[in-house]
């Protein structure tokens, strides 16, 4: 059984020992990559294979579905076709089943403290996924060996992945096709799939193979909370029955649309090169299309639909998306289909929103939400920058969630400083927002900054479901795996990092990539021995952070006291050297994590001078004769963006009171108002 | 029978009675800023630890930056204290009984001292008012008289607000919870909260004005007996609503002219010496001292108007013949 946390965490550095943290991190980072080859990750591509024109095709779906939109169900059937692209027989198949994570409370995903979703469900509707017809080719029935497991937890109650053994192995290179039916009940929306009222978002709705990894395992775990999806690439060919006065977008291109009687429709979807199918169908959407156009980018037909009350945000919607097309393309290569759908649930479904599918996206926004406040831009662009991390380079975000979640964060904030004006902080009071223009959000600094309020609860590489707390997963998969890049990039520099990054888009594009392809391909590309780093940030939960603790400066005086022995001993007093002063700075690594970091030492005069220490000691302490020192900064250029703590960067030699009095008078005055507030009511 | 005065002549008194007694507005702004200073004096020396020496103290000395904030509030949490429940007040949920509880530190300090702030001004407003009764008192005398029959007005007048925020707008939201996710429209949700906040805040404003009369009738009656009181001011809140719902909204209007006068003046003071400091600190002590003049000054025209509308005969029940 696998599961549960699988990589070990960075070993503490140990003062006594002075073992190279470079081969101490080059340790961890294999320890790490071993440990993904014992839980079935494939085995590490060389960084120098070339890059792969389409994807293998692996699993292949062929479905028929009827939507009941009275009862909020989806009758399906099909052909599910499978190869084995591995060098081991497959004697049997693993399906997600994942509407079961709403059939009742006993599953993994609501077997959870504080699991609110089982009010609303229960309420309104559970969900589920039920098998009616499993056969192999010549119509052997696969369904009657059909065994639900829940190989993470071991929860008998859990029903959301299902083992079918086969009368015989898949040998490597063979394949498999199945005929298949099944019916679907959505549950009210309450994670990225469901109903409200006729709004349909319908998501991880057939039978979805898992994967087979390259060492003749399975990796198909069960669905719990915080968990996303990890599938193989292969083609869609989905024909929907669907209610005629529904508006429905989907996966893929449409292929036609034609009556089905009884006041229904037939729309036929397909896709090849992509990893899975959702689809959407309400009356009510708002149907807006418009054409990508990009000079050495191909074009994309963008369709937006939205709910009617936020028609207004369309011409945002649409320039975001174009923005994410556009910078994306040129970073990590052309989105490479002729579509992309966006959805903007309706009110109450938001449940629905912010989630990624391949060519089809779920955003959202209040109906109030001004520019400067980066929504529902920010979130558009995630989404969409999805399409590349997670999408094009399907890595797996059960286990290591931080390659498509921290990278499209990231990603995101580039775009955003690329295309938007400064963030501002935003406070939202009674449902209005209150942009505070003067006060500005660096992206991604800021905007990620929730990371340092759970920095130390876990590594980020933890299982999807293996974190300490919900926000512990967020702070670490999006915002400190956000950060950690940014600091790459500060540390390597732009030009560099947008070719190495380009690199390992290009050269894991239609494949599965894993931490260590990242790391080895930044550090390769960008002439970085990136390992040390990402061995104590990925696979540590220590803090960065430096601070320089003293700094003093003082005119030089000769020696006071007693000098010569005997008759020539004279009491001498201290006079002043004229020109020379003495100056000490202390600087301190007060976090585990080590990194070099430069130090700039400034002089009152304006003149300023950097030194870089490795960081390795848990202080350095410099003496400077000369002239007179004003104050030190460690990481002048701000490039350690996970320093926990940039208030302790940075001393004077003398104090400057003029923000703490402006701040505290303020401050002062905050308060009085409050006051006088309590006070009109009395 | 004599015509009711105006408006305007009830607002005339009410500005005149607080121009002539300056010394009451300025003991006022005196407890106000006495009271602000303890609460901030704590936190002086976060600001001068995380200022004074960094280089950050220039981006704040001129602007305001994020990311020292955030930072702040990680390092010292216990300086700030749990801001949750002051959030609670401006969210659709509204202020969680669970997260008062939390309440700690400088929220908790500012919090207590603003009760206090509102006993003791309850108190005020009726040495204020004694200096205006037919019975004339001394503010201080005032206070003394009738600090113990006020103080039950007051608690009661606090239990009233407390009672509405929570039935009104926490409880109603929470019993509109689901339904106001199923709503068709974002519009209708956002309009519910609204609903909610503004029946909640109208009937704060209508339990003010009840109180305030209260009050009134306590100081013109001169006893202790503050349920008659009570009765009474209830009794001419019935009678005269809408003038002193009018009186009200005028000098809530002059209120929000002088947050917007405030907002237009240059917001972003970054007083570079102590001369300026000083500067800024008048300035905002006008400002605070304004609004005080404003609270009196309702107080005084609704003391004008209670007096003249008691003061006014009642119609006899039948025609006067002249002889």
């Amino acid at each position: 059984m696998r599961g549960g946390c699988c990589l070990p965490e960075a070993e503490p550095y140990n003062k006594h020992s002075h073992v190279s943290i470079r081969k101490k991190s080059r340790r961890l980072i294999q320890t790490l990559a071993a440990g993904l080859l014992v839980l079935g990750a494939s085995a590490l591509p060389a960084v120098a294979e070339s890059v792969l024109a389409t994807p293998a095709e692996v699993a292949s779906y062929a479905l028929e579905a009827r939507l009941d939109a009275e009862r909020h169900s989806i009758a399906g059937a099909g052909r599910i076709r499978w190869r084995n692209t591995t060098a081991h027989p497959a004697s049997e198949l693993r399906f997600h089943l994942y509407l079961n994570a709403f059939r009742n409370s006993a599953s993994s995903f609501l077997r959870r403290e504080g699991a609110e979703e089982i009010r609303t469900l229960a309420r309104e509707g559970w969900g589920s996924i039920e098998l009616s017809r499993l056969t192999a080719p010549g119509g052997a029935d696969l369904l009657a060996a059909l065994e639900l497991i829940a190989p993470e937890d071991g929860n008998p109650d859990d029903a959301t992945v299902a083992r079918v053994p086969l009368p015989s192995p898949v040998p490597p290179g063979g394949q498999i096709e199945l005929e298949v039916a099944f019916v679907s009940q959505l549950p009210r929306v309450v994670e990225r799939t469901g109903f409200k009222d006729d709004f349909h978002f319908v998501a991880q709705w057939f039978p979805k193979l898992g994967v087979f990894e390259q060492d003749g395992t399975w990796t198909c775990p069960q669905f719990r909370y915080n968990t996303e999806f990890f599938a193989d690439f292969g083609r869609y060919d989905v024909t929907l029955d669907i209610p005629g006065d529904f508006v429905v977008g989907a996966t893929g291109v449409r292929l036609s649309r034609e009556p089905a009687g009884a006041g229904r429709e037939r729309h036929r979807y397909v896709q090849a090169d992509v990893h899975d199918f959702a689809w959407t169908a309400w009356p009510d959407f708002v149907d807006l299309e418009r054409t990508f156009r990009h000079p050495g980018l191909p074009e994309v037909r963008i369709r937006l639909l939205l709910r009617p009350e936020t028609r207004g945000f369309a011409d945002r919607y649409f320039k975001a998306l174009e923005n994410g097309l556009r910078w994306f393309g040129e970073w990590y290569g052309p989105y490479p289909y002729p579509t992309l759908t966006m959805v903007d649930p309706p009110w109450g479904a938001g449940a629905a929103g912010g989630m990624e599918y391949p060519t089809f996206i779920a955003t959202g926004t209040r109906v109030l939400n001004p520019l400067l406040s980066g929504s529902p831009e920010a979130v558009t662009i995630h989404e969409l920058g999805h399409q590349w991390f997670y999408g094009l380079l399907a890595s797996d975000e059960f286990r290591e969630s931080f390659l498509d979640e921290g990278l499209t964060t990231w990603a995101t904030g580039r775009v955003q400083n690329r295309a938007y004006p400064p963030q501002v902080w935003t406070y939202r009071a009674w449902e209005l927002p209150l942009p505070f223009r003067s006060v500005r959000q660096e992206r991604p600094l800021d905007t990620s900054a929730r990371y340092f309020r759970q920095a130390t609860q876990d590594p980020i590489a933890r299982t999807a479901w293996g974190y300490l707390a919900p926000p512990s997963y967020r702070a670490l998969t999006y915002s400190k795996m956000s950060l950690l890049m940014e600091q790459v990039e500060r540390t390597v520099g732009t030009p560099a990092m947008e070719r190495a990054m380009r690199v390992y888009a290009e050269r894991f594009r239609w494949r599965h990539p894993r931490t260590a392809d990242l790391v080895s391909t930044l550090s390769n590309e960008t002439g970085h021995d990136l390992f040390p780093l990402f061995a104590q940030t990925v696979g540590g939960s220590d803090l960065l952070d430096y601070a320089v603790e003293k700094v003093s400066s003082s005119p030089r005086r000769t020696m006071e006291g007693v000098t010569g022995v005997g008759a020539e001993r004279r009491t001498v007093t201290a006079e002043p050297v004229p020109g020379i002063w003495d100056s000490e700075v202390l600087v301190r690594r007060l976090g585990g994590v080590q990194v070099p970091v430069t130090v700039e030492l400034r002089f009152a005069s304006g003149v300023t001078e950097r030194r870089t220490w490795d960081g390795r000691e848990r202080w350095v302490r410099y003496r400077i004769e000369g002239p007179e020192l004003s104050a030190a900064v460690a990481d002048p250029d701000a490039a350690q963006v996970l320093d926990a703590d940039r208030l302790n960067n940075s001393r004077r030699t003398e104090p400057d009171r003029r923000a703490s009095r402006r701040w505290a008078q303020r401050l002062r005055f905050w308060v009085q108002n409050l006051l006088e507030t309590f006070a009109e009511l009395a | 029978m004599t015509k009711a005065p105006p408006l305007l002549a009830d607002l005339r008194h009410g500005a005149r009675a607080v121009l002539i007694r300056p010394h009451v507005v300025a003991a006022l702004l005196l407890v106000n800023l006495l009271a602000a200073w303890v609460l901030v004096a704590p936190l002086r020396g976060v600001l001068s630890a995380e200022l004074d020496h960094n280089l950050m103290g220039d981006e704040m000395a001129t602007g305001a930056s994020w990311r020292w904030f955030d930072t702040v509030d990680r390092k010292h949490p216990l300086a700030l204290g749990d801001l949750e429940a002051w959030h609670g007040l401006l969210r659709d949920g509204g202020a969680r009984w669970d997260a008062l509880k939390k309440l700690s530190g400088p929220p908790l300090s500012v919090a207590l001292a603003g009760l206090f702030l509102f006993w003791v001004s309850a108190v005020f407003h009726c040495g204020f008012l004694g200096t205006l009764a037919a019975e004339r008192r001394g503010f201080g005398a005032g206070c003394a008289h009738f600090a113990l029959p006020v103080s039950a007005l007051a608690f009661f007048a606090g239990l009233s607000y407390a009672g509405a925020y929570a039935l009104l707008y926490v409880q109603t939201g929470k019993w509109l919870e689901d339904w106001r996710s199923s709503l068709g429209s974002e519009w209708l949700a956002i309009g519910l909260t609204w609903t909610r906040l503004g029946v909640t805040l109208a009937a704060v404003f209508l339990f003010k004005i009840l109180f305030d009369l209260s009050k009134v009738a306590l100081v013109e009656r001169g006893g202790w007996n503050w349920p008659l009181a009570f009765f009474v001011g209830f009794r001419e809140l019935l009678r005269s609503g809408l003038r002193y719902f009018g009186l009200s909204v005028v000098f809530g209007l002059g209120l929000a002219l002088l947050a917007l006068l405030w907002s237009v003046l240059p917001g972003r003071w970054a007083p570079q010496s102590w001369l300026a400091l000083l500067a800024v600190f008048l300035l905002q002590q006008v400002f605070l001292g304004t609004r005080i003049a404003l609270r009196l000054g309702r107080l005084a025209a609704f003391q004008a108007h209670f007096t003249a509308s008691r003061a006014r005969p009642e119609t006899p029940p039948y025609k006067v013949e002249p002889a």
